[in-house]
Parts: structure tokens; sequence; C-alpha cells
């Protein structure tokens, strides 16, 4: 059960933006901080609240394709959070709600 | 020939900085981004070790060398926020700064520092151009400069001390820096005290300063007042066990002293502005705002952290506590 953030900002809407644009497709820190222009604590602080309300899992890359630097982690919002996220999107930013052709069942990420 | 030769020394030198310069930039950027990563986490190791790595190859990720460096200073200043707020118990810089400047009754220690603070560092506004208005003497160039000039060195670490004092609140900070906070708080006023002492010397020599140096002396006795009664009546909060909530009776005393002193203060202002004496009259508007927080209305919003009371209400900003009796 994923829980309704408690304080909306523009760079929190930046970075559900930024997951919902993206897809099925998994991001990792760089790809996140590039895509929503925000700095990386500020990013940072905003993918730890999404953790926390469940609306986004982590995981690290296992089969790392450049063994000699660190792993990447990666993050996807999950079903419920991505619904959510659209419709905190269509609420607050209603003209850049990404437009898919992907069915809406279950938020369409799971 | 020589100035020629010393550039082409320099732009040498400094190409060769800048070459060096990129090249440690990543190393260096990754020394910092590890070490934001702990500040960020703080306890949680296993958390800490996740950013180590994570934020490691983020920062790998980014292009260039400077703009890595770059990247690992904006971490490393966002874990330096967030450590701080987690160590002061405050949610913001904002209201970190908005403590400093106006706490409440609940630390003794942060009653007299703040108030120490105010009085000092607006004595080292205040003061020099006192001191430019009143007539030449022999003692102007001399004495006066010097303790203008050193009350006004001492508003700057009086300053800090201003926010030391504020972070009293904190039950983790070691009694020691409470201790000191205490301490710079009274060498601020010691130190306004003095700077009041030289001008009372130099009031023959000016007869302005006859009509001010009343004003002021009134002004700072309100200023020491408000802090002897806060001192005195003991509105510590009990989070050295040593002393007891304040009392309805307490705060009612407090209450109506606040308004006669921010009286007081409005009608220094009045007569400031009267004179035309703006600094003065700033000064006492000052004075005026910041003492009913001072002294404290229960009523005003108090910190989380207060322990004086019982928790009635709390938003992001701020938290209204009832007093216990």
């Amino acid at each position: 059960m994923s829980d309704a953030p408690t304080r909306i900002t523009v760079p929190f809407l930046d970075v559900v933006e930024t997951f919902l644009a993206a897809g099925n497709v998994e991001l990792h820190g760089w790809a996140i901080i590039k895509a929503s222009r925000r700095g990386g604590p500020t990013v940072y602080k905003i993918l730890e609240r999404l953790t926390q309300m469940g609306w986004v899992t982590a995981r690290w890359d296992d089969e790392p394709s450049e063994p000699n630097k660190p792993r990447r982690r990666y993050y996807i919002l999950t079903g419920e959070g991505a619904s959510r996220a659209r419709a905190l999107l269509a609420e607050r930013r209603p003209q850049t709600v990404p437009f898919s052709l992907r069915p809406g069942f279950g938020g369409g990420n799971a | 020939v020589t100035t020629l030769w010393i550039s082409v020394l320099v732009s040498l030198a400094t190409g060769a900085v800048i070459n060096e310069l990129c090249d440690v930039a990543p190393w260096l950027a990754d020394k910092t981004v590890r070490a934001a990563a702990e500040m960020w986490a703080g306890t949680d190791a296993e958390l800490a070790q996740t950013y180590k790595e994570e934020w490691s190859r983020v920062i790998n990720d980014a292009p260039g060398k400077l703009t890595k460096l770059l990247h690992a200073a904006y971490f490393y200043c966002g874990a330096l926020e967030r450590a701080a707020r987690r160590r002061l118990g405050i949610r913001s810089i904002a209201s970190s700064v908005a403590n400093a400047l106006v706490p409440s009754w609940r630390s003794t220690s942060s009653a007299v520092g703040t108030f120490a603070i105010f009085i000092g560092a607006l004595n080292s506004a205040v003061f020099p151009f006192a001191a430019q208005s009143s007539a030449p003497s022999s003692l102007m160039p001399s004495l006066p400069f010097w303790l203008v000039g050193g009350s006004m060195i001492l508003s700057f670490p009086l300053a800090g001390a201003a926010c030391l004092s504020c972070f009293t609140y904190s039950r983790r900070l070691p009694r020691v820096r409470k201790r000191l906070a205490m301490a710079v708080g009274v060498v601020a006023m010691l130190s306004g005290g003095m700077v009041i002492g030289v001008f009372m010397v130099n009031v023959e020599s000016d007869p302005a300063s006859s009509v001010l140096l009343p004003l002021y002396l009134l002004w700072f006795t309100a200023g020491y007042l408000a802090v002897w009664n806060s001192s005195l009546i003991g509105l510590s909060p009990p989070n050295d066990g040593r002393r007891a909530p304040p009392t309805a009776t307490d705060v009612s005393f407090l209450r109506h002293t606040s308004i006669y002193l921010v009286l007081l203060s409005l009608a220094i202002g009045v007569v400031g502005i009267i004179f035309h004496i703006d600094y003065l009259a700033i000064v006492a508007v000052c004075a005026a705002c910041a003492l009913p927080e001072q002294l404290g209305d229960p009523n005003l919003p108090r910190r989380r952290d207060n322990k004086c009371g019982e928790l009635l209400d709390s938003s992001k900003t701020h938290a209204v506590f009832r007093l216990k009796s």
C-alpha cells in the first residue's frame, strides 16, 4: 500500500514526471538527475521519500556492464506508484502528463 | 622584458595547475561524494555504504572532470545541510535562523546569549555612527576607536554565538557548548557596556551625546533587566533536570514585564524618531519586536522539543504547546 505525498514541491513533480516519461525503463541516479534537471541531493531526498511512500523500488545492477566501476542502482515506479503519480501530475500539471498508449490497468509499470 | 617573462611563467604555471587540477578532480570528487554519503546517512551504516557506491557511480557518470567535482561539491553541501538539520533537530536553515533571531524563553542561556548578541551587535553598528557624530576629542582617535572597533570585531563571533545559543535547545549538545554560548553572550554584554562607558567619557565634548546617553542607558537597562528576569525566574527548559518548568505565575509576571519593556522600547523609539535619531529608533523598534518573543508569551508557537509543555498542535512550520502547570 503506497502513501500519499505529504509535501508536493516542484522538484518532486519533476522527478515524478521523469519516471513517468521513462515508462517501464529503469532509471539510475545520474539519469534522473540529468532528466529532471535537479541537483543530486534534491533528487535523492525525493527518491528517499518516493521509496518510503512505496511509489518507487530500487535494485542494484547485478551484472554491471563496466566491472571496474561502482555499481549503479536502478529505480522504477511501482504499479500503484505509477497510477498515483499519473493522477498527481494530471492534477498539478495537466498539460504535461505524458501520453502513453499503454493501458492504465494497475498503473502499467508493475 | 621582466614583465614579459613573469607573464609567461605565470601563464605556464597556471596552465600546469589547471591541468593537474583537472586530473585530480575525479579522484577528489569520488572522495568528496563518499564523505558526503557518510554525512548524509549519519548513524545508518548500511545507507552510508549504499550511497557511497551509488553516488560514486553517479559522479562517475557525470561528464567532464571539473563537472564531477562540482556535482560532488553539491552532494557534499546537501549532506552537510542534512547533517546539520539532523544534529540540531531543526527542519530548515530558515527556521534555525528564525530561532536564532527570536528564541523563546525556554532556555536561559539561549535568552542571555541572544540578548547579548542583539545588544552587542547593534552596539557595534550604532556606536561607530555615534562616534562619528560626536566632536573629536583627545580620546576619540585612540581608545574609543579601538573599543568600537573591538566591539565590531566581537560582533562577528557573536553572530555565530547567536546560533550557538539557539542550539542550546538541543539536548544533544554537550553542556560545554551551552556554557560557551552563555559565556560569549556575557562577553557581548560587557563589551556593549564598555563601549557605553567610553561614550560617557565623551559626553562632555559632545552636547548631543548628553541627549543620547540617557536613552542608550535606558535601553540597555531594559535589555539587562529582561535578561535578568529570564535568568532569575529560571525559565530554562528542564533539559538538564535542574530547573522546573515555569509556573503560571512566572509566565504571567513575564508577560507583564515584557509588555512594560516593549512599551519602554517603543517610547525610546518615538524619542529617536522625534529627535531624528534614526538608528536609535531602529534599535528600539527591534528591541520591541524581540522582547515579547524573548520573554515568552505561552501562546506563541514553540519549538517541537519543548519539554515544558504539552504538544497541542504541530505543523511543518511550528508547534503549539500548552504549558505544564
